[in-house]
Parts: C-alpha cells; sequence; structure tokens
C-alpha cells in the first residue's frame, strides 16, 4: 500500500508542475475534473440506490415502498461519496478511487438487479 | 486552481442564495398573493360563504365546460379565500382557469397575474427553467452543494460550544462577517440541513429516476406480454402507485350529476367537518364519470395525499387512498418543507429562519472572497469582478423582488396601465431589474477598483429602501387600503403584514445605505 | 393568551442559553465582571441551561404535540440562541438581571463565595 501510494503521488506530482506551466490549461481541466468526477459520483449513488432498492425488496417491502426509501436515501449517499472523493487533494488517487468505486456499484447493482 | 476554486464557490452560493431567498418569500406565498391581486383581498373571518357546490359551481361548469377532460375546484379557505374552477381539455391540451369571489360568486378577473405563487415559488424550486426539468436540476446541483458546505462547515468549526454565542461585531469587518456566518450556521444547522434534505426528497422522482424507470418498465412489459415500455409510462405508473391515481376511460355516454354535495358530507363523515378542499370531476358528464375528494393537511405536519372517489351518477362511494407507510414518511418529509399546515407561529420562525439562512449564505460568500485574496489597495479585475457577482446576488435579487412588487402595485393605479403593461410586466421588471443590478455593480467597481463596491453596495441598499416604501405607498394608492386601515380600521393581516415587512426591509436597507456610505466616505 | 405555551417554551429557552452563554469565560466578563466563577459552579450552570432548554421542549410537546412540538421547539432555539447572541452584544445588562434572578434561588451560596473581596 505504501509502495502504490508513493508511485501515484510521484506520479501526480509530475503532472501538477507540467500543469503549472500551462496555467489556463490546468484551470479548465481542473474543472473538467470536477465535473466528471462530481458526474462519478451521481452515478454511483445512483446504483446504491438501486442497490438498497433491490435489498429493500428482498427484505419483504413493497416495490413502491422500497422505491420510495431508496430514493430519499440516495440524498445521503451523494453527499457523503463526494466528500470522500473530494477529501485528499492527489487528483490522481482521487481517479483511482472514484473509478473503482463506480465500477463496484455498477457490477453490484447489476448482480443485484440479475438476482431478482 | 485557487481562482477557479473561489469562482466555483461564488457562483453555486449564488444560485443557493437565489433559492433560499425565494424559498423565504413563499413561506408566505399566499399572502403575497393577496397583497399582489387586490380583487382576492377576501377576509373568510369577516363574510361567511354560503357556497351551493351544486348550484354554484357544478351547474355553471356542466353550462359553459362540459366538454372538458377534467374539471377542478378548489374551494375557500383562510389562505385562498375565493373559488377556483379550473376546467382542462386533452385535444387540444389547454387548461381554462377562473376564479370566483366566495359570496357573491363575482368573476374576478385580476386575479391570474403573475405572483407568488406562480412566479417565486416556481423561481424557488425550478428557476421558471421548465423544459427537461433543467431549472430542477441547476436546483439540486446547488442542493447538493449546500448539504456538502454544510457537512463541511461542521467538520470547520469543530469548537462549536466555545464560540457559540460569540458575536464580535465592533472589531473589523471580516471579524465580524465570520462571527455572523458561524453564530447562523449553527444555530440554524438544523433548519438548513433539514429543509434542503427535505427539498431534495420532495422531487426525489427526477433526481433519482432510475429505479423507478427499471422497476416500473419490467412491470408494465410484463402486465403487456413482455412489450417494451418507455421511461415516461413507468414514471407515470410510480406517480399513480404513490398517489393512488387511477386513469379511467370515458364510456361516450351522455351522465347526469347527482349531488356533489352530499358526497362531500359522505367524505367528511370519515375525515372531518370541512376537510374537503379541491374536487376533481373526471370525464363530466359521462356515465363514467368519478368525482375524487382531496383534504386539506392544516392540523398535521404530513402533506396529505389522502383522497375519496364517488361515482357521478350514483353518488356511491368507489374506494378511497391513503399512502402506505414508506410513502407516509415521505410525505412527512414533504410536509416539513411545503409548510401547508395551519399554524401561523411556526409559519413566522420557519420565515426568520429562512432570512437567518440568506444572512449565513451571504456573509459566506463575502468571506469566501475576502479569505481567498489577501487585502489589496488595488485589487486585480479577477478580485473585483467577484465583488460584482456578490453585490448582484444579494442585493441585486432583494432590489428585483422589490421591483416585483413594485411593479404590480403600478397596475391598480389605472385601468388603462394595467392594461398596457399586459401580462408579464412584473416578470420582465424582475429580471432586468436584477441584469442592472450587475451593470450597476460591474460600472462602479471598474470605476474605482479599490471601494467602488461600497459605492454599489450603499446605492443598491439605497435603492430597496426607496422601492420597498414606493411599493407601500402605491398600495395604499391604489387600493386604499394604508397600514392604518389593514391593521386598525380593517383588520386584514396578510396585506397589513407584507406592508410592515416591506416597511422594515426599507428601514433596514436604509441603515445598510448610510453605515455603507459612510464607509466609503471615510476612505477619502 | 393564545400563545402563552410558545412563549413559555421561547423564555424557558431563552434563559437556559443565557445561562450556558454566561458560564464560559468571555461571557462571564461581559456580563457580570468580577472574579471568574469555579468549575463547579460553571457546571451547575450549564446543567441548569441544560435542564431548562429540556423544560422548553416538554412545554413545546404539551402545547403542540409531537410532530408541531418538536418543531417548533427546533425552531424556538435557533431564535433564542441567536437572541442571546445578540442580548451579549446589545444588552448584556439583561442577562445579569436573568443571572441575578437564577443565582438568588440556585446560587446563593456560590453568589456569595463570587462576591467576596
Amino acid at each position: 500500500m505504501v509502495v502504490k501510494d508513493s508511485v501515484i503521488t510521484d506520479l501526480n506530482n509530475r503532472v501538477k508542475h507540467t500543469m503549472a506551466v500551462y496555467k489556463w490549461l490546468y484551470s479548465i481541466s481542473m474543472v473538467l475534473h470536477s465535473i466528471v468526477i462530481c458526474l462519478l459520483c451521481y452515478i454511483s449513488s445512483s446504483q446504491l440506490v438501486n442497490i438498497t432498492g433491490t435489498v429493500l425488496f428482498h427484505l419483504g417491502m413493497a416495490w413502491t415502498d422500497a422505491v420510495v426509501v431508496a430514493s430519499m436515501t440516495g440524498f445521503i449517499y451523494l453527499p457523503v461519496i463526494l466528500m470522500w472523493a473530494f477529501s485528499r487533494g492527489n487528483t490522481l488517487l482521487t481517479w483511482v478511487k472514484v473509478i473503482c468505486f463506480t465500477g463496484i456499484t455498477l457490477v453490484t447493482a447489476w448482480l443485484a438487479g440479475a438476482l431478482v | 486552481m485557487g481562482p477557479v476554486h473561489t469562482w466555483a464557490g461564488l457562483i453555486l452560493s449564488g444560485l443557493i442564495f437565489a433559492i433560499f431567498w425565494t424559498g423565504t418569500l413563499s413561506v408566505f406565498d399566499k399572502e403575497i398573493d393577496r397583497w399582489m391581486m387586490p380583487d382576492t383581498r377576501i377576509n373568510l373571518t369577516k363574510v361567511t360563504p354560503s357556497l351551493s357546490v351544486d348550484k354554484d359551481i357544478i351547474q355553471p361548469l356542466s353550462e359553459q365546460q362540459n366538454a372538458a377532460a377534467y374539471w377542478t375546484i378548489v374551494l375557500p379557505r383562510e389562505r385562498i379565500p375565493y373559488v377556483i374552477k379550473a376546467a382542462s381539455y386533452k385535444k387540444p391540451r389547454r387548461h381554462v382557469r377562473k376564479y370566483f369571489h366566495p359570496v357573491t360568486l363575482a368573476s374576478l378577473t385580476n386575479a391570474n397575474r403573475p405572483n407568488a405563487s406562480n412566479f417565486i415559488y416556481p423561481f424557488h424550486h425550478n428557476l421558471t427553467l421548465r423544459k427537461d426539468d433543467l431549472g430542477a436540476w441547476l436546483v439540486g446541483v446547488a442542493s447538493i452543494a449546500m448539504l456538502c458546505l454544510l457537512v463541511s462547515g461542521i467538520v470547520i468549526h469543530r469548537r462549536i460550544f466555545t464560540d457559540f454565542f460569540s458575536l464580535r461585531l465592533f472589531r473589523k469587518f471580516s471579524r465580524a462577517n465570520l462571527d455572523l456566518h458561524n453564530l447562523t450556521g449553527v444555530v440554524l444547522l438544523p433548519f438548513t440541513l433539514v429543509i434542503t434534505l427535505s427539498g431534495l426528497i420532495i422531487v426525489q422522482q427526477v433526481y433519482f429516476p432510475q429505479l423507478i424507470s427499471r422497476v416500473y418498465q419490467q412491470a408494465i412489459s410484463v402486465e403487456n406480454g413482455n412489450k417494451t415500455a418507455n421511461e415516461k409510462d413507468a414514471q407515470r405508473l410510480f406517480s399513480a402507485k404513490v398517489l393512488g391515481h387511477i386513469r379511467e376511460s370515458a364510456s361516450g355516454e351522455k351522465g347526469h350529476f347527482s349531488s356533489i354535495e352530499q358526497m362531500i358530507l359522505k367524505a367528511e363523515l370519515d375525515w372531518g367537518k370541512g376537510s374537503v378542499y379541491l374536487v376533481r370531476v373526471n370525464h363530466p358528464g359521462d356515465t363514467n364519470s368519478s368525482v375524487v375528494f382531496r383534504r386539506h393537511s392544516d392540523d398535521s405536519v404530513t402533506k396529505s395525499n389522502d383522497h375519496k372517489r364517488f361515482n357521478t351518477m350514483t353518488g356511491e362511494p368507489k374506494g378511497s387512498f391513503t399512502g402506505s407507510q414508506a410513502v407516509g414518511i415521505w410525505n412527512f418529509i414533504s410536509g416539513i418543507h411545503y409548510i401547508q399546515f395551519d399554524h401561523w407561529p411556526l409559519r413566522w420562525l420557519y420565515f426568520f429562519a429562512g432570512l437567518g439562512s440568506c444572512l449565513l449564505i451571504a456573509t459566506g460568500l463575502l468571506h469566501w472572497t475576502t479569505a481567498s485574496n489577501k487585502n489589496y489597495l488595488t485589487p486585480p479585475l479577477n478580485v473585483a469582478l467577484m465583488s460584482v457577482h456578490n453585490i448582484a446576488v444579494i442585493t441585486g435579487v432583494i432590489a428585483a423582488t422589490g421591483v416585483f412588487l413594485l411593479t404590480n402595485r403600478v397596475r391598480d393605479i389605472s385601468p388603462y396601465l394595467d392594461t398596457v403593461m399586459g401580462d408579464k410586466a412584473e416578470i420582465y421588471a424582475f429580471f432586468s431589474v436584477w441584469l442592472l443590478s450587475l451593470l450597476h455593480a460591474l460600472l462602479s467597481v471598474l470605476r474605482d477598483r479599490s471601494y467602488g463596491y461600497l459605492r454599489a453596495w450603499a446605492q443598491q441598499s439605497g435603492f430597496i429602501a426607496v422601492v420597498a416604501v414606493c411599493a407601500v405607498i402605491l398600495n395604499w394608492v391604489g387600493t386604499g387600503d394604508s397600514l392604518i386601515k389593514t391593521v386598525f380600521t380593517d383588520t386584514y393581516w396578510p396585506v397589513a403584514a407584507t406592508d410592515l415587512v416591506l416597511l422594515i426591509a426599507a428601514a433596514s436597507a436604509f441603515w445598510a445605505s448610510v453605515k455603507l456610505r459612510a464607509h466609503y466616505q471615510e476612505r477619502f | 393568551m393564545m400563545h402563552i405555551g410558545l412563549i413559555a417554551s421561547f423564555v424557558c429557552a431563552y434563559v437556559g442559553f443565557s445561562c450556558w452563554a454566561i458560564s464560559q469565560t468571555q461571557h462571564w466578563r461581559t456580563v457580570i465582571g468580577g472574579p471568574f466563577p469555579s468549575q463547579e459552579m460553571v457546571r451547575t450552570q450549564r446543567f441548569f441551561g441544560m435542564v431548562m432548554v429540556a423544560l422548553s421542549l416538554i412545554i413545546a410537546l404539551f402545547n403542540d404535540g409531537f410532530s408541531f412540538g418538536a418543531l417548533v421547539w427546533v425552531l424556538i432555539l435557533s431564535l433564542a440562541a441567536i437572541l442571546v447572541a445578540f442580548s451579549l452584544v446589545w444588552c448584556p445588562s439583561l442577562l445579569s438581571y436573568i443571572n441575578k434572578v437564577i443565582s438568588y434561588f440556585y446560587f446563593a451560596n456560590a453568589v456569595e463565595k463570587t462576591n467576596k473581596p
């Protein structure tokens, strides 16, 4: 874990140095980075809503109730995921974290849906 | 990275301020409507409507709107003291809505102007951008940002109790501003957290549609023998399950009406006297017509979606709907946000909490601008434009609201003015003044980058004070309802309270303008 | 009087928060001046503050039922806390008067101790 972190940190520092040279490119890329990370967080929270709904249905709730409760929990998931995603300043690590998490939620939601 | 980060925060917070400001006004949207539509200033404690639903409402509708797909009738109540008769047609799709005095049944022709209920409240939840729910999505993004800001604010301000009551107003502006921000943030934390979350939860169907689409598309395709169903139908089926909507088709044969009043009495045996506020007649005049009654939510926090159906021809009950427990929780959370209950002190508390939240956001905007930029004697253009943004967002939207109300009062000076102004003068005035506020701030700041922002704040505050006072005066001149009349001689609190709030706002804006002007002149 | 329950709830919340505020060093200095209180006095004052806030909740629940009462109480707390903060700036004498009244009933011994030369 320590080795993986320092490789990513080193890569991140090199990217940062290049970006600092081209200030405008850096600003635009930061804006795009933030937007895309937010979209990925939204997608993962939406998949978590799907998973929650399916789990609640399997626990015995009617579909309507499960959908209503799961959709409400979505608004807890989304800010938590957003704050977790943006909690460290390391851009590359953020991408790795968020892409992995979104992938996991997509797969789990597909599995949960397939098992219904 | 710094300026981009600062600007992202400012623009999002600016949107949040506009949402909270219009939301605070929406707490008293129906009272502001009374002020904006003098025809509807009907005090139901002084006049008792002896309305006959069958004779005074159903009969005229049968004569004039008998080809409609459905009628919607809203019966008069304290906050909506008139009768609304609406007829909706399917092909071509159109709605006809008319307003009537509850006692004389005279038509209230000026009851459909732009007002708080049909402009300020929709602005609050969808920024009046209804195409493809774009406005709702922008409001959603701002609300999630607000939730993240609240949680990160708690983390930053960990020493909550040590500084809980600290308000160092007579030190430097930045210290006073930050203390006010921390105080309003901590003290109003339960309110802002719950109001933001409940606001999002009301519209959850828009923000998390995927689960609904997946579940109900599957349900529809199973029902229709594996034919693919579209998303819109899935959403409709979900609404039907949650709200108990039943779609009945017309038989095409002519039917008659049984007594709607008797049906209302039957419904009120279960719900309580005076609880029916909305009557919907589906396929009026058809043999397959049904009447649906909705009950008000005056005595509970939960915004009720309960309804009862009756056969229009026979008057026999066809069924009643009460949401499930989960839907009840959804309605309770929605009810905390909608505030449609009958509890005036609580409504005023919400109003003050809303104003406090606006103060929280405004102080946050000011702190965010100055914290990210050290004190320059002549700030760079980027930082100067941040001040322009803050002025346009804060005093801009307040001035725009003032002019929205003032424009409405000009209508009642003379009928000629009312005709010349057309239907949407208030809305054009609102957006024009908001834009002018931005331009005024921009010019002030470009003229004097060091202190031009102070001058703009002072002048716009002064403008707000003048507009608010003029609105009160024009209300008196145009309608004869002076403050003395509405408070003492012929008491009518919706109008009196609006006038009083406008005067208090004018006094505060004037005081702010004087202080800021003194501050600006000190620099020279 | 129509809303006496709500007013009583607000007054209890205001008194509770003022006790809590005065128990803090910087506000003790503003409101009362004189020697700082002992830790025991601070703890008792804060306990009393919590009791008053709890009483405010009970009154609100009795007045308006569970759902309305809880909603009203949360907002009354916010209003009371803001007004205490403003009182500390503009009329600390009001808070010192409240403290004197409470001290008379509750902290009789403690008041004597702090007023010792």
